[in-house]
This record gives C-alpha cells, sequence and structure tokens, in this order.
C-alpha cells in the first residue's frame, strides 16, 4: 500500500517534469521562430558582402562595422547607392522626421480618439451605433486604393509633403482604431465613478481627468502602440506623397538599399536593424500598463 | 458639529422615456432625521435619492436643501455625501487616497487633510487598512471606506443606496449598527434605500415607503407597522407580512369570510365602525400573523381552517394554514406546534382587525 502511494506519487512527480520539459520546448521553438529573423538581420549587418554571399555560411567570421559607418558617412570602399553623396545625413533626418511625425500622430490620435470615444461611450445620441459603423468603414478600403486621390487632392490644396498634411493624414488612419478601442475601454469603467466623483466636488471634467484616465491606461497604452506602430511602418503613402522635405525612414531604407549591383543587403539589415530600436524602446517603456486587469474588476459585487 | 438640514420634495416627477419612475412625490425630511426609502425593486426609491443627490434631473416639481431651491445646481454643488450600492471606490487608489479624494477637491492643506483623513478612519475603525488598494479589501471594509468618503467632507446630507446589499450576512447586521451609531454620533440627515423591510424598521427614525413611483406612507416604523395605509404597506412590512381575508358584514355583527362562505362573530364595536363607513360589503380584512391566536376547540369568535405546514424557527413558529385555496400564516409561540392535516379555530385579536376597501386597497378602518 504505502510503496504503492510512493510510486503514483514518484510517477505524478515525474509527469509534472515532463510537462514542464514540453511546455519549455514549445516556448523555445516559438521564442526561436520569433527572434531567428532579428539574429539573422543582426549577423547579416556585421557581414561583407561577399560573406553574405557565401555559400555555407560560418558560425565565427570577422564582423565588420562597415555597414554601420554608411549612417554615420565614414564607410569605406561605398558601394554604389549607399555611398552616395548625403546618405549619412539624410539617414538621420530620415529618422528624425519619423520620430517626430510618429510622436505628433500617436499623441493626436490618442487625444481625439480618447474625447470622441468617452463621448460616445457616455452620452446618449441618435444614431449612435451609425455614427460607430462609419468611423469604423474609413479602415474598410486597402489604403491603396485611395492613395491616387489623395496624392491628387494633397496636391491641389498644397498639402503634399508638408507635415500638416501628412498628421492628418496618418491621424485619419488612425481614428478609427483608437475610438474603437478606447471606446470599449470606456464602456468597461462604470458610470457611477463619475457620479462618485462629481458628489465628492468634481465637476465632470475633472472627474474623467483624475478617475476615469487613469483607469484606462492600459487602452491609452494599446491604442499608442499600434497607432505609433502603423506611422512608424507605413512606406506607401510615405513614398508618394512624401517626396522632399518630408522623407521618412522606410522610403529611406529602401532608397539606400538599391544599388547598381541590386540590394546591398548588409545596409539594408544594418537599417533595419536601427529603424525596429525606437519600437523596441517604446514597447518596453509601456509594457506595464498594457497589462490589463490590474486595474479592473474592483467593483465589486 | 455636523450643519443640520432639511430636504422637501414637492410634486418631483421623474421619468425615463415613457415609464414614470417617481410620480408626483411630496416629502419633507427633518434636520437630523434618519429616513429610510423601502419598497420593492424598481419602486422608484433609488431613483428619488439620486434626484436629491442631482445624479438625475427630474422632469417636475422641486428639490429644496435647507430652503434653496437645488434643481439646477449640479451635482458638487450640492453638498451632499452619496454611498454607491457597489461602492465605486476608486481601484487606482488606496483607502487613504479615496477618503481624501473630496478634500483634494477642495484644495486643502496636506495637514489638514491628513488630520479630517484620520478623524473619519477612526469614527469607522478603519485606520489600519488606509494603505491599502480597495481590491485587497473585504467587503465590509470596502463598505467603511465608502461610508468615510462620503462623511469626510461633513455634508448636508448624506445618503445611502442599498449600502448593505451587496455585504454578507454576517456583516450586514454588524454594518447595520455601524451606520446607525455614526449617525446618532454626527447627526447628519441620513437617507438610506433599501428593499429590505427588517432593515428599515431596525435603523429608519421614519420609514417612507414607495411603491410603483409613488410614495405610499411616511410614518415612523412603529405607526407603519401598526396603521398601514394600506394593503400594500400591509404586506411588505412585516415578516411574514399581513394576511388578507375578503369580508362583508352581514347582519349585527357576522363577518362573512372569503373562505368557502365561512362566518366570523365581531364585536359589536367593530361593527358599528364598520357600518359608520357606510360600506359593508367588498372589503378586505387584514391581520397581523402575531395577531392571529390557534384553538383546538370550537370558537365562537374565530374559523376553523386546516393546518397545512409548521415552520419552526427556534424563537417562534409560523404555521401555514389552509381552507379550500386560501392560506394564512400565524405566528406563534414555539411549544405550539399542531400536527399537519389537524383541523384549528383561527381567533383573531379583535382589537388589532384592520379593515380595507377591496377596489381602492386602501385602509378603511
Amino acid at each position: 500500500m504505502k510503496l504503492d502511494r510512493t510510486i503514483r506519487r514518484k510517477r505524478k512527480k515525474g509527469i509534472k517534469v515532463l510537462g514542464t520539459v514540453i511546455i519549455f520546448i514549445v516556448i523555445t521553438i516559438v521564442f526561436v521562430a520569433y527572434v531567428f529573423p532579428i539574429f539573422w538581420m543582426g549577423v547579416t549587418s556585421l557581414k561583407t558582402k561577399v560573406q553574405i554571399f557565401d555559400p555555407v555560411p560560418k558560425i565565427f567570421f570577422k564582423p565588420t562595422m562597415n555597414n554601420y559607418k554608411t549612417f554615420i558617412g565614414t564607410a569605406e570602399g561605398g558601394e554604389v547607392g549607399a555611398g552616395r553623396a548625403g546618405a549619412a545625413t539624410s539617414f538621420i533626418a530620415a529618422m528624425g522626421r519619423s520620430i517626430l511625425m510618429t510622436t505628433s500622430v500617436t499623441l493626436l490620435s490618442l487625444l481625439l480618439g480618447t474625447m470622441a470615444a468617452y463621448v460616445l461611450s457616455r452620452y446618449r445620441m441618435p444614431g449612435k451605433d451609425d455614427l460607430m459603423f462609419v468611423i469604423l468603414s474609413t479602415r474598410m478600403l486597402p489604403p491603396i486604393v485611395v492613395l491616387v486621390p489623395i496624392s491628387l487632392l494633397f496636391t491641389n490644396i498644397g498639402l503634399k509633403d508638408t507635415y500638416i498634411g501628412f498628421l492628418l493624414l496618418y491621424t485619419m488612419f488612425n481614428m478609427a482604431f483608437s475610438v474603437w478601442i478606447m471606446k470599449s475601454f470606456f464602456d468597461d469603467v462604470p458610470f457611477s465613478f463619475e457620479e462618485a466623483a462629481m458628489c465628492d466636488g468634481y465637476t465632470r471634467l475633472r472627474a474623467f481627468l483624475k478617475v476615469v484616465l487613469p483607469m484606462v491606461k492600459p487602452g491609452l497604452a494599446a491604442t499608442a502602440i499600434f497607432c505609433g506602430i502603423l506611422v512608424w511602418n507605413e512606406f506607401l503613402f510615405a513614398i508618394v506623397i512624401g517626396t522632399r522635405k518630408w522623407v521618412f525612414m522606410p522610403p529611406t531604407i529602401f532608397t539606400m538599399s538599391y544599388g547598381a549591383e541590386g540590394i546591398i543587403w548588409g545596409v539594408l539589415a544594418a537599417s533595419s536593424l536601427i529603424y525596429i530600436v525606437p519600437v523596441l524602446v517604446f514597447v518596453y517603456l509601456v509594457r506595464k500598463n498594457l497589462l490589463r486587469g490590474i486595474t479592473f474588476g474592483v467593483i465589486r459585487g | 458639529m455636523y450643519i443640520m438640514s432639511m430636504i422637501r420634495l414637492v410634486n418631483l416627477t421623474k421619468k425615463f422615456g415613457k415609464t414614470v419612475a417617481v410620480k408626483n412625490a411630496d416629502l419633507e425630511i427633518e434636520k437630523g432625521e434618519f429616513v429610510v426609502f423601502l419598497g420593492p425593486s424598481g419602486c422608484g426609491k433609488t431613483t428619488t435619492l439620486r434626484c436629491i443627490a442631482g445624479l438625475e434631473n427630474p422632469e417636475e416639481g422641486e428639490i429644496y436643501i435647507d430652503n434653496e431651491l437645488v434643481n439646477d445646481l449640479p451635482t458638487l454643488d450640492r453638498d451632499v455625501g452619496f454611498v454607491f450600492q457597489h461602492y465605486a471606490l476608486f481601484p487606482h487608489m488606496s483607502a487613504y487616497q479615496n477618503i481624501s479624494f473630496p478634500l483634494r477637491a477642495m484644495k486643502h492643506k496636506k495637514s489638514d487633510i491628513k488630520k479630517e483623513v484620520m478623524k473619519v478612519a477612526e469614527l469607522l475603525r478603519i485606520d489600519k487598512i488606509l494603505q491599502v488598494k480597495p481590491s485587497h479589501l473585504s467587503g465590509g471594509d470596502l463598505q467603511s471606506v465608502a461610508l468615510a468618503r462620503a462623511l469626510v467632507i461633513k455634508p448636508k446630507v448624506f445618503l445611502l443606496d442599498e449600502p448593505l446589499s451587496t455585504l454578507d450576512a454576517e456583516f450586514r447586521e454588524e454594518a447595520r449598527t455601524m451606520i446607525k451609531r455614526i449617525h446618532m454620533e454626527i447627526g447628519s440627515t441620513t437617507i438610506y434605500v433599501t428593499h429590505d423591510q427588517m432593515e428599515a424598521m431596525a435603523i429608519a427614525d421614519r420609514i417612507v415607503t414607495m411603491d410603483l413611483g409613488e410614495i405610499q406612507q411616511a410614518e415612523t416604523p412603529e405607526n407603519i407597522y401598526h396603521n398601514p395605509i394600506n394593503m400594500f404597506v400591509a404586506n411588505f412590512i412585516g415578516s411574514p407580512g399581513m394576511n388578507f381575508v375578503d369580508c362583508a358584514l352581514e347582519g349585527k355583527d357576522t363577518m362573512k369570510l372569503g373562505l368557502d362562505g365561512k362566518t366570523l362573530k365581531v364585536n359589536e364595536a367593530i361593527a358599528k365602525k364598520i357600518h359608520s363607513t357606510g360600506k359593508e360589503s367588498n372589503l378586505v380584512m387584514g391581520v397581523r400573523p402575531e395577531d392571529l391566536d390557534l384553538n383546538m376547540k370550537k370558537n365562537e369568535y374565530g374559523f376553523p381552517m386546516e393546518v397545512m405546514i409548521v415552520e419552526e424557527l427556534g424563537p417562534e413558529n409560523i404555521i401555514n394554514l389552509r381552507s379550500g385555496d386560501h392560506t394564512l400564516k400565524v405566528l406563534t409561540d414555539p411549544h405550539i406546534v399542531p400536527k399537519s392535516g389537524e383541523t384549528v379555530w383561527v381567533v383573531p385579536d379583535q382589537e388589532r382587525i384592520r379593515i380595507f376597501d377591496k377596489e381602492t386597497q386602501v385602509e378603511i378602518l
């Protein structure tokens, strides 16, 4: 009897260990699948052209920083395209513009989206559902369909290649998303919180700022990340509308990595790696706020 | 210490679309009074409370707080403390921050805020949990924090919307006593909404019973229990509620009952009174379960009924009686345990018989 039990216990323990091992293996596979491209990009960015095209990739090789030097304008034996005059300055300037535009659009989308979503969530109004549908419908067409009309429109009204033009365009793209996400978060906050604040001597606006807004932080973080990434990665409109003054990172990487001999893989890898760093930093900074549930579900029933 | 105040409702009406939530409510509440709004769910008691707080705008009527018309005054200027049914404590703030929240609205000095919070925390005995966030507090503590947040500004009027309904049964009585104790200590004018008549009887200075949006009766617990104005109040107050039997006066002192033609002899005084109202038929007799006596022998001032179920509760027994489809409940001493199926004679206390008009359901005697 007793022996039996110990055996069973051992078996149980064995199953537990086995489970942990399986989970570990699965996580490893998923992790590798996601991280490998980035790893490969990193490795490629440190190779010379010859090393990149080596039919048998070497695990150990002599890394070169030459690809990165392109961006500070000290690359040796510059390949055509990457080495062309002004490549370095144009890359850094493009990065600055991308960061500026992403930040502006994200802030504006959050501001407008939050205000619109709050009103849609809290106030009774005729045709609210239809309005929500109309807002969503702005995302139903693939953007490329409206590319030519918008490009022509922007040329005609002088918004082409301007800061305001891009700000309006990208904010418009983001509005549907930010309104819908923020509305669902506001819907989860019972109205009695605002009522309680008003009983405590707060105006509606202050109740919103002091009570409701802190409670939808996870929503703000999620919206900011999605809006930010959408603008940061946008290529199509950037290359068609931003021809001279407002050239962003994606088109710049594209033009920099194309030489007379085709794609310059080393530079492409290096610039892409630099390109994803700001996004990683941003997501890392707001990751805590993404965890929904910390602040939700405390209204006791 | 607390500024007393008076609430006056004049012809208050609140509609939600086509449904009328509160209908022509007239009510005066004195300074320092503890008033309970009592009624079944959907009777408009919470809506009335929310109108007083300014959380709802009434269609008609006037609301006065301290003789000032407050209809167009926003909630924040009405100087009311409100405790919500589900507390509505802010989850991102600690208990201390929650309680100090109303004080921070008025930009007090930090040291003053701390003093006030500590004072009210001691009153409610929650000074040990001030740094804890609501998600880590028990139901009773959440309750106390919500009370503290409403009390800390020393409001003119203290409004509680079913504050105990989410508590476990064991904490309920404790919390009820606490609320009563606080009221006695600070003497603020309090309105308390509940659907639990026992709770209302236990703590109210005055009970306002409501049904279908209308105020039925506003009286002290004692008066409302013994002199209910109509059948609704009579039935709603008391557990079990009042027994009703259709009846009509026949001859000088005989009542014909709606119990398969059974009759009951009543004393002359009652018969005379019924005569004097000019209405002798289409009446309803109401008797509280504790005002009915059980007799094993025939009694001319009683009528026979069959024992159905005996519920032994400890301090008292509830005897369920039957005659045809009609049932009566009788509250007796614990040693009276008739067998089911047995026939007993039910003798009402003549002094305590109430007579209602069957059509209007209003008490006429």
